[in-house]
């Protein structure tokens, strides 16, 4: 697994939304300090999730600004990343798959009480779209 | 830590709806650290791991402690009721007197709807009942 160097961007970082995109930037930060693999799997996210991951919120924060919403970060068992928004009031739920490896679909699942499906993502607009109904809940 | 089962050969008795069972948390944000809900995470099946199903413990045979100890790193104990899981279209199947697998999830490389929206639903209906 590659190094990767931790660079926290700092350009559009505004009142409002920054402390949640700090703090969703720390959370996946926070993945590379990880241990490369547990019982369960691999454990840290690979070069390719981690830059797919970073690349999108970044992005999307630039477009939202203070707009952006708070979100948990994880793996799975195979070094992919998830990047979850999930309201508990509202029961929305947004999910950002970035996976371990270019040869499966960047996608994105959203549920709320009565829907739910997964599409592909292919730029930043769809998780836009898809935070702006988040919030709008 | 995968771990294999065998059935003996003895015929194993179905378990009752009201029975529950423990799903180990091996990984820290499988319980969220605000809410201490449990996510997620915990019931996506490895297709990498030729995972036939979820591995549970059943709750008549086998304490949330004792759940737990199986394992290296154990962040918590979630439990779950047989029948809610039967409401989904999913099954526990015991296949020895204090284990069973919770069956017919999808991948979700095969089928990422689905694997999404039941592992939200099994994380909703879970309890963490116990954590170190």
């Amino acid at each position: 697994m590659m190094t990767v160097t931790k660079e926290v961007p700092t350009k559009s970082i505004d009142a409002g939304g920054a402390s949640n995109f700090t703090t969703t930037l720390k959370r996946i930060l926070e993945l590379l300090d990880l241990e490369a693999e547990d019982d369960y799997g691999i454990l840290k996210p690979t070069e390719y999730a981690f830059k797919t991951a970073m690349e999108l919120v970044v992005e999307a924060h630039e477009i939202m600004g203070s707009s952006f919403p708070k979100a948990s970060a994880s793996t799975d068992h195979q070094g992919s990343i998830r990047i979850t928004w999930k309201n508990r009031e509202t029961k929305r739920l947004v999910r950002l798959f970035c996976p371990c490896n270019s040869e499966q679909p960047v996608d994105i699942y959203h549920d709320s009480s009565d829907e739910y499906n997964v599409e592909d993502v292919y730029s930043v607009s769809t998780l836009i779209h898809w935070l702006e109904w988040f919030n709008a809940s | 830590m995968t771990e294999k089962y065998y059935n003996s050969g003895s015929e194993l008795e179905p378990l009752p709806d009201s029975a529950i069972v423990y799903r180990a948390l091996l990984r820290k944000w499988w319980i969220d650290s605000e809410t201490y809900e449990v996510t997620d995470d915990a019931y996506f099946l490895r297709k990498n791991k030729n995972e036939s199903g979820l591995s549970v413990r059943i709750a008549s045979a086998c304490s949330p402690s004792e759940c737990a100890a199986r394992f290296r790193n154990c962040y918590g104990v979630a439990s779950l009721q047989v029948g809610f899981i039967r409401e989904l279209g999913l099954d526990v199947v015991p296949d020895s007197p204090s284990h069973a697998q919770i069956i017919g999830l999808p991948y979700r490389e095969d089928d990422r709807n689905n694997a999404d929206r039941l592992a939200r639903l099994l994380a909703e209906q879970s309890r963490l009942v116990w954590q170190p």
